[in-house]
Order: C-alpha cells, then structure tokens, then sequence
C-alpha cells in the first residue's frame, strides 16, 4: 500500500529539496494557446491493438515509466513549446526579458527557462537530479499517468480525450530496473484527473494543451503540489503497449515552487534559500500588475508503459 | 536406536502404457485387482500427518528423501521409489527432531497425552501414550507386542534420563521412525465377495481414504469406523466420504493433486532469461502455482463446477504481478484475487496461464513442442517419449523464408528422426504461439503474423481458446483427468486390467455433469479403490 521512497537512499551527491525543485518542469503563462512545436515524431506505428482486438478499445492508461528534463543542445536549442504564441528576446517586457529558444526543428519562440538551470545545477554537483527523478519514478513518488478515453482505435480516432493522473503505491519493477508494463496502481488520493483536451488522435499521436494542473509529487515521503499552468502534451502511442516521443511542458508557478522548497526545508535546511537563488529572477510568463513573471517555463520529455488502477478506486474525471 | 526396516518396493508399473487412454468406455466386467503396492509418505503426506498428529505449530525437517514421480504423479512414485541409505538417516533425524520439539514442549506433549503421568517410569500411562498416538501416527491400531516393544525400550531410557517426557520422546522417534509410519502398508484380506482376490483391511481402508480425499492420516472418527469394522459397509463408507469431502482438508488433498497433475513442483521452479522476459522475477513461480491452485479449488469446491472449465473458464486468480503479465488489472495489491479476463481475449484457463505458458516453454522462447508435450502427457494421458539422447534437437535459425518459430518447426518436421514427435506435438502447441516464453501475449512473432490454427488428432480450430474447447470437449481429456484421480487415489501405478474400472469411472463423470466432487465419490467407493489381486498374483 505504501511507498517505500523514506526508506530509499539518497543519491549520491542528491539535495532532496532540490529534486523537487526540478520537478516544476513545466512553464506557464495565462493560458494561451500554444504552438506545438515539440521534438518531431516519427511516423506512428499502425494499428496498437493487443490482445483485445475484436471489442472497441474505450480507455487507456499509461505510466510515465522515464522523464527527463529537456536540455539544450546546442546551445539555444531545446525541445519545448511556444506557449505564450509570440517569440521573445531579451527586450520583451512580457516575458521578463527572457529569450526564448529554438526546437530542434527549427521552430522560434519555444518557452523553457528551466533548461538554463539544468547545466548549473548539474555543474553544482548538488544534486544528481535526474537520476534522482527516475528514482521517484520508480519508487512511487513520481506517478504519473496520462489517459486516454473513447477510443475507437489505437492510431486513428476522431475523438479522444486525454487525462492526466496521478498514481500511489510501489511500483513492480522489471528485470531492467524499470516500472513494469501492464500493472495495476493505487489512485493517488490528490489525482488531478486533468482533462487536457479532446480531439483527433491521428497516427498514433496525441497532441493537446492547453491545460492546467497541479502534480502531487512524494519525494522522500514527503508530499507537494507542483501548479502548472498552461500546459501542453504531445506523445505517440506504440502497438507494444507503450507510448513514447512524449513531451510536456508548461508553466510552473514560482509561488508553488517557493512553498515546496519551504516544506523540503523543513527537513533539508537551507534548500529555500537555494531554490531561491536558482529560481529568482527565470520567471518568463504570466507577467503580473507589479511587472513580475511568475511562472517558469519548463518542458520534460517522457515514455510510459500501459498501466491500471484499482477499479475499486476510481472516481469521476473532473471537467476542465 | 537405528532399528528401521525400511522396506523396499517390489511392485513394477505393469501395462502403465498411457496409451491405454484411448480405450473406449466399458463397463466394468470382472475387475482384476492389482497387487498390493507399497507407498512412501510423500512429502507432504508425511508433512500433513506430522501436523495433524502431533502438532501444527512443529517445524519440519527441511530435507527428507525426495519424492520421485511416476507416470507424471509423485504419490504413484511413491509405490516404486526405494529409499537410499542417506534417506533412511534422514527419516531418522526427522523423527528425533520431531519428537525432541514434542518433548521440549510441556504444552505440546500435554496434548498427546491421554493421561497424567505419575513419575518417570509410569509404564500405563506410556502405554495409554504410544497406543494412542501410536494408533493415530500408524493408522491402525498397534498390537499388544508392537506397543510393549516401544514402551519398554522408552522406559529404560526414561528412567535413565529421568523425566517422563524424555520416555515420551524416545516412545515417538520410535513410532516415527517405524515402517508403519513411513509407508502406507496393505496386506489386504480376504474378501467375502470375491474369495479368489483380497480386499483392503478396514484401517487400511480408512487410511487410503483418507490419503486420498484429505492427503493425511484418517481421524479418530474414521479410525473408529474402521476399528469396529463398519467402514467395510458401502453406506457406511459412502457416509464418510462424504463426510471427509465436506471437510476443508479435502480441499489439501485437491490441491495436492492438482500440483502433482499439472507439475506445479515444477512450476515454483520456474526460470527466465531475465535479460528476455523483464516481467520474471524469483517469486513468479510460486505465483503461478497458487493461481492454478485456486482455480482447481474454486471449480471443484467452491462452485462444483463442470471441469471442462479448467481449460475454457475466464476466471483468473491474478495477484498483481501476473495481472501485469496478462494486461489486466489486479484487484488488490497483496495476494491473489478472481478476476473475469476480457470476453474477446483468446486468454482462457488453464492453458492461458503461466503455470504452463511459462513452464511449457524454454528460458529464451516460446516452445510449441514443449507446450504441445504437456497436453499430450498430463491433459490427455498419451505417452510421449522423450528425445533419443544423440538426437539433435535443434531447429532451424529464422531465415527470410521461415521467419516465425512455427515455420521453423515445420521445417524441422521433415528431419527423419524428429517427424513423427514433432507432428504429434507441435500442431497442438502451435496454438499458443500468442503467448511469448513466460505468457505474455504478443502479436507478432520476428516482425510476422502468427498463425494459431491447427487441429487436435483432427479435430480443427483456429486459436488457444478455439483449441481449449476442443480439448475440452475430448473423451480423452475426461479420462485422462479420471485416470490421474484414480492412480491419486490408489497410490501406484494402473495396470491394465483397470481400464475397465477407469472407463467406468469417466463415464459416471460425464454423466455427472464432469463434477469431480463427484468423481472423487465414485473413485472412493468405487471396486479397484478396496480390492487387492490374491496373495502372489
């Protein structure tokens, strides 16, 4: 029933505190429309039937089972999304000054401020944040699930709807140390259940935003709400029980980010004044009266497994 | 005190041939009884009557000698197996390890005992002991010179040790140490109805009994029906059948079957190339076991069920690691719970489980042959001889005209030597090629289309679940599953002679609807499950 993460050792050179931290991987601004311009997908694998063939197929789950933090490479270059629709640079008022980058494809205007704090937080040596982050997925404390409702088939539907979720308990781990296709999750009691759009899954791909939603996330036992806010998502649906190519991005409110580094400080000392350094000053979105951006964009790439809950524990969708 | 005779088996397998499976239902003519047979305790024979004897809460030896199995059931093996020195010794620490913990245990020994001793030496009340415990432990009553010889050689060493417990203690590392106790002895009896065979005694009556419907020793009430000779009456027998198949042990006894059956020994074994099945872990196989065991239980007990749905039921009992391994969602995080599998999956079963996807088939793949092999031996009792030992057994790598395991193995069925097996067996197998080496369904086997068709000694389908009705609905299937039951029950192999009786009982068990609740009634009170062959024969 539980999750075993109090129990887990830390990462050699990790900052708990700062790995939730970087969780707030998604940027955010008022709730434009974003370009989707994330990493390109190669053509979607046909028909991802398994074996329930015959039956029309209505729902499906999956596990984030992998999730990195976007990186740029080159410089300026970074898988993310356009989402306050406009191209910046450093004389935007709108965006607090900030620049923003280029897809690997060669589309302006992508919003991932947090792509610049990757590099000096893996330099500080502080924190071996990403292994730290798929530690969480695979001990529980990351979750997450995206769901997929009213399909008619697994590459093409006219329409679908797209959740995120949110799971609880230890996960079945494979012979390859990752969380295991096709098991069955508790519902995590502060599941957001986010519908992120509806609309056309076309060659296995999925594609919609924007949406807000606050992640509960448990590091090291401990519970945290990240806001995200603007959303986008975008992944692939392979026949083999996965999907893959996934990206989300997003808004992460400052003022939630401040509060988890306060609760993680209560346990890692002075992780608020560092989470205060890194992040005062990247704000880029939603600009308020006062001229200050309070979110910071962000974008994450991911792959996830089929998954289940509990039947006994679903509960309805909240409407967006 | 090493003093154990422990007999060995003389009785061979006469006529075991499986492929007497075939014979057409009969009536039972003449029955010719089969000689008597001599079983060891299985392991867990020995294991339930320890516990119900003396004790749940004593630990059992962790090594005895191994079971052996014969005709594919280790309680058969049990009449032909010989016990090696280093078993003997074995059954010698048992017993000394067993009775030191009775001993040790004033609470423990209080329970056994039927009186309160007076002193170290009190002779009467180490007789009330070894009589009743004797009795319970050898199944039968102990005669006035088989007690005397344990009580006297237990008192002198309670007097010279100088407790009453330690006389205790010595009194039982002889009575667990005896061949009465290690072996289910039958001399049998003449029989008044037929004067030219023998019948089995009342205790040894009871104790057949009871190793069949509870796999452990027969209780008081039991050993009282045989005592005063009743048990010899079919009513009374009847009574107490039904008496016994109402008790949860039976349920023990059920499910001792069935894993000796289906090869779950095997299966708590299993092993996967971890690099291949990600989904393997070390407790896989005790998983799998238990969810064939409780479906065996649920058919037969809890809903008596037609048997044919071992093989065509949707109900699966899944705990959440082979809930993941067949894509559905477990039920509760902890143990195993039924689940209903997808109406339109092909999943079904017993063979749409791990315990044989997953033992049916090689650490790296899937394996037709092997899984076409099970069917052939456990499911429909025909005799499949294992590969001659400078054969080379092979198959053709994949190649870009045989690229999926079937079209490989149908070019290895034209490899003189290799035919004739193979296309007993693989068309049966080809029918789970869905399922990868550890159960998991897949669509394509290297990049291809698999194709499930085939057919069962002409009988055509099309999948796993087309092929699981057809076995299902087989004349074969039911006797197989009545021929197991009954060489369970009699504890040796079948003879020849039998067929008849065997014929007999598959046909009561499809007129009942294929209960084996039922079943298991008429094996107990059926002819061969009482008589003996005559003295000699």
């Amino acid at each position: 029933m539980g999750n075993d993460s109090q129990n887990r050792p830390a990462l050699p050179g990790s900052h708990p505190g700062l790995a939730v931290l970087l969780l707030s991987l998604l940027a955010c601004d008022g709730g434009t429309a974003a370009a989707p311009v994330a990493a390109p997908v190669a053509d979607a694998q046909q028909d991802a039937s398994q074996e329930v063939t015959a039956k029309p197929i209505t729902k499906r789950l999956f596990v984030l089972d992998t999730i990195k933090f976007a990186r740029q490479n080159p410089k300026g270059v970074v898988v993310g999304w356009n989402l306050d629709n406009k191209v910046s640079d450093e004389t935007d008022t709108a965006s607090c000054g900030k620049k923003d980058f280029v897809s690997p494809d060669g589309v302006p205007g992508i919003d991932n401020q947090f792509s610049i704090l990757v590099p000096i937080i893996e330099s500080s040596g502080i924190a071996a944040f990403e292994s730290l982050l798929q530690a969480s997925v695979e001990s529980g404390g990351v979750l997450l699930m995206v769901e997929l409702d009213g399909l008619d088939h697994l590459s093409n539907d006219d329409q679908v709807e797209v959740r995120i979720r949110a799971g609880q308990g230890q996960p079945l781990l494979g012979t390859d140390g990752k969380v295991l296709t096709g098991q069955t999750f508790h519902l995590n009691k502060r599941d957001p259940a986010t519908v992120c759009g509806k609309g056309p899954l076309k060659d296995g791909v999925v594609d919609f935003g924007p949406f807000d939603i606050d992640l509960p996330l448990q590091i090291f036992g401990k519970e945290y709400i990240l806001e995200m806010r603007s959303c986008h998502v975008r992944f692939r649906i392979l026949d083999d029980q996965r999907i893959d190519a996934g990206v989300i991005g997003g808004g992460a409110t400052l003022s939630s980010i401040a509060k988890i580094a306060k609760t993680a400080a209560e346990d890692q000392g002075n992780i608020d004044d560092i989470v205060q350094a890194l992040t005062g000053g990247m704000g880029d979105l939603a600009r308020d009266a006062t001229g200050t951006c309070t979110q910071m964009s962000a974008a994450l790439t991911f792959s996830g497994v089929s998954a289940f809950f509990y039947p006994s524990e679903l509960t309805k969708t909240k409407k967006f | 005190m090493r003093a154990l005779t422990l007999m060995l088996i003389a009785t061979v397998a006469a006529g075991g041939c499986d492929r007497q499976a075939d014979v057409p239902a009969a009536p039972v003519a003449t029955l010719q009884p089969a000689p008597a047979a001599l079983p060891r305790l299985t392991r867990a024979q020995y294991e339930n009557t320890v516990h119900d004897v003396l004790g749940a809460d004593l630990t059992l030896p962790a090594t005895l000698e191994p079971d052996v199995s014969f005709e594919h059931l280790l309680t058969v093996g049990s009449a032909v197996a010989k016990v090696s020195p280093r078993g003997v010794e074995l059954y010698e620490e048992a017993a000394r390890s067993l009775a030191a913990q009775i001993a040790g245990k004033p609470e423990r020994l209080a329970k056994l005992l039927p009186c309160a001793p007076q002193g170290p030496a009190d002779t009467k009340c180490l007789q009330e002991f070894v009589a009743a415990v004797g009795g319970k432990l050898w199944r039968r009553p102990l005669a006035a010179a088989e007690r005397d010889a344990v009580v006297a050689t237990a008192t002198k060493a309670g007097a010279a040790l100088g407790t009453f417990a330690q006389s205790a203690e010595y009194a039982l590392v002889q009575l667990l140490q005896s061949s009465a106790f290690v072996y289910r002895i039958e001399h049998g009896e003449k029989d008044p109805a037929h004067p030219a065979t023998r019948r089995l005694t009342a205790p040894e009556l009871a104790s057949r009994l009871a190793y069949f419907l509870w796999a452990g020793p027969p209780d008081t009430e039991l050993l009282a029906a045989a005592a005063n000779e009743t048990l010899q009456d079919p009513k009374v027998r009847a009574i107490q059948i039904d008496r016994l198949l109402a008790d949860p042990k039976a349920r023990r006894s059920l499910r001792n079957f069935a894993g000796e059956w289906l090869q779950l020994h095997e299966v708590v074994k299993l092993n996967k190339d971890p690099k291949v099945y990600k989904h393997f872990s070390g407790d896989l196989g005790g998983s799998a076991r238990e969810e064939t065991l409780r479906l065996v239980e649920h058919l037969v007990f809890d809903t008596d069920s037609d048997f044919r749905q071992l093989l065509t039921t949707r109900t699966a009992f899944v705990d959440r690691r082979l809930a993941a391994i067949y894509e559905v969602p477990a039920l509760q995080e902890i143990g195993h719970a039924p689940i209903e599998l997808p109406d339109d999956a092909a999943r079904r079963g017993l063979l749409g489980q791990v315990a044989f996807l997953g033992l049916a088939a090689h650490p790296v793949s899937s394996s037709p042959t092997l899984r076409g092999a099970f069917v052939r031996r456990f499911l429909l009792c025909d005799f499949v001889p294992d590969p001659p030992a400078d054969l080379n057994t092979a198959i053709p790598e994949p190649s870009p005209t045989a690229k999926t395991l079937r079209q490989r193995l149908t070019a290895h069925m034209n490899v003189p030597g290799c035919s004739s097996c193979h296309k007993a067996l693989d068309p049966i197998g080809f029918a789970f090629e869905h399922y990868d080496g550890i159960g998991r369904y897949r669509k394509l086997d290297n990049g291809e289309p698999i194709d499930t068709s085939g057919d069962l000694d002409g009988v055509a389908f099309a999948d796993s679940s087309g092929f699981a009705s057809v076995l299902a609905n087989s004349s074969k299937f039911r006797r197989c599953v009545t021929k197991k039951l009954y060489a369970y029950a009699v504890a040796r192999p079948t003879i020849v002679s039998e067929a008849g009786q065997i014929d007999s009982l598959a046909a009561g068990f499809a007129k009942s609807g294929m209960r084996v609740k039922g079943l298991l009634r008429q094996i107990a009170l059926s002819e061969g499950f009482g008589r003996l062959a005559a003295e000699g024969k």
